[in-house]
């Protein structure tokens, strides 16, 4: 009788254990064989028809593009101001001539581009 | 660079700029660096119109006027020519009442041989050329003076590279242009920066290159030579297309032809005149470039032109997609 008890709770002891370690935290997963793909960038959409014809530039053209694309006179008037080009050279320059500064400071040379 | 009509080509603003020292700089280099120039600039720009200001950006680009010692006087940003008059008068107001002891220090404030810049590197034995940019004739214009814009840069090529260029004097003699030189030119200076600043491309951007110089004619020491090639940019990324805007996957592309005439002066061993075009339709827009309803494909013109000597000494503006030291 008394091996039967001491049986019975054995077998109950190692079910509890069972149960306990059922509970015990789960060791990590083993790393993929392979890394995971990241997400795709989606594909920018494709550009759309053209309105515009396809310019020619040839022998014939060239003269009517260059002169088109070239800023007129009446668009360069701004240089008409004689702007130096660095700030450095203005500093000297002004203290020499005993002159103020006027600075244009720009994201981007306003005399290159802006 | 509406500015530079609405405010500059303004005959009442250019007779009140005549009492000051004019200087146009780029503002990102003053406002970052620790340069002699940047730390002068940095000494009066917080007292100015965007002093403190971070957001959207921590830009202090605009219009100031100090004195040589670096005293603030006045400043402003705006395309408003009658705001910069008001600004002029109220520094030259401010520069009649100061001490002439305050106006400029003993000595020049800073020492422009310490500082260093890109513009050293000028190649003047070289190729220097103009670059302008504009949209071509097209059905749908935009309103508003991004409809009119165009801009403008510069293009070094070092005198090897230009020597390079010039095929044997012989009548039909041809030569490609280096590719190093060609590629340079495709990634920095076929871009669509017509509205405003926009990124160079990658070495992998420019899909397809070609550019070929013929010797046409020969008279004494002056070759003439034509140019004639083509150049394909390809790019396909993610960035943003307004001013702050979110990052989207886009794409974008120039498919120019290329035709051009140039004089090489064979004694003086230098180009003496120099006309390229560049002439093609683009399509997509870059975050500052001002192309947000206008991601094309439209016809675009790029144009090279030699410099004048004497001009000022400017930087092309994506210099450091030159990788020269």
């Amino acid at each position: 009788m008394a091996v039967a008890v001491v049986l019975v709770r054995c077998l109950a002891a190692l079910a509890l254990g069972a149960f306990l370690v059922g509970q015990a935290p789960t060791p990590p997963a083993p790393a993929p064989a392979v890394a995971p793909t990241p997400a795709p960038t989606p594909a920018p959409p494709p550009p759309a028809a053209p309105i515009d014809p396809v310019p020619v530039l040839d022998a014939t053209t060239f003269g009517a593009h260059w002169q088109h694309v070239v800023p007129t006179d009446d668009e360069m008037q701004w240089r008409a101001i004689p702007w130096l080009g660095t700030l450095a050279e203005a500093v000297v320059q002004a203290h020499a001539q005993d002159k103020p500064i006027l600075l244009w400071a720009m994201n981007g040379h306003p005399l290159a581009c802006t | 660079m509406a500015t530079r009509r609405s405010v500059w080509s303004d005959e009442d603003v250019q007779r009140a700029a005549r009492a000051f020292v004019p200087v146009a700089d780029e503002v990102s280099r003053l406002q970052r660096d620790q340069e002699p120039d940047c730390r002068f600039f940095q000494g009066f720009c917080e007292l100015g119109h965007y002093g403190g200001k971070t957001k959207p950006s921590n830009t202090r680009q605009g219009i100031y006027a100090v004195t040589p010692s670096g005293r603030f006087l006045a400043s402003c940003n705006t395309r408003d020519a009658d705001v910069v008059l008001a600004m002029l008068a109220k520094a030259q107001k401010a520069w009649d009442a100061m001490p002439p002891a305050q106006r400029r220090a003993a000595d020049a404030a800073l020492d422009p041989s310490a500082i260093r810049r890109f513009e050293q590197l000028r190649p003047t034995d070289g190729l220097v050329l103009r670059v302008y940019s504009r949209d071509l004739p097209r059905q749908k214009v935009t309103a508003g003076w991004r409809g009119q814009a165009w801009n403008q840069d510069h293009a070094w090529f070092r005198r090897d590279e230009a020597l390079a260029m010039g095929p044997d004097a012989a009548v039909g003699a041809e030569r490609p242009v280096p590719d190093d030189a060609l590629l340079r030119l495709a990634r920095v200076h076929l871009v669509d920066n017509v509205r405003g600043q926009t990124m160079a491309h990658g070495p992998q951007h420019v899909v397809a290159r070609r550019l070929v110089a013929r010797t046409v004619a020969v008279d004494g020491d002056l070759q003439s030579i034509l140019l004639d090639g083509a150049v394909r940019i390809e790019r396909v990324g993610t960035w943003a297309t307004r001013g702050y805007g979110p990052d989207s996957a886009q794409r974008l592309g120039f498919d120019a032809q290329l035709l051009g005439a140039a004089k090489f002066d064979r004694k003086a061993q230098r180009f003496v005149e120099w006309k390229l075009l560049a002439v093609g339709m683009r399509h997509g827009a870059t975050e500052f470039n001002g192309r947000q309803d206008d991601f094309g494909p439209a016809p675009m013109g790029v144009a090279f032109a030699l410099q004048p000597d004497d001009a000022a000494v400017v930087a092309p503006s994506m210099h450091w997609a030159y990788g020269w030291k």
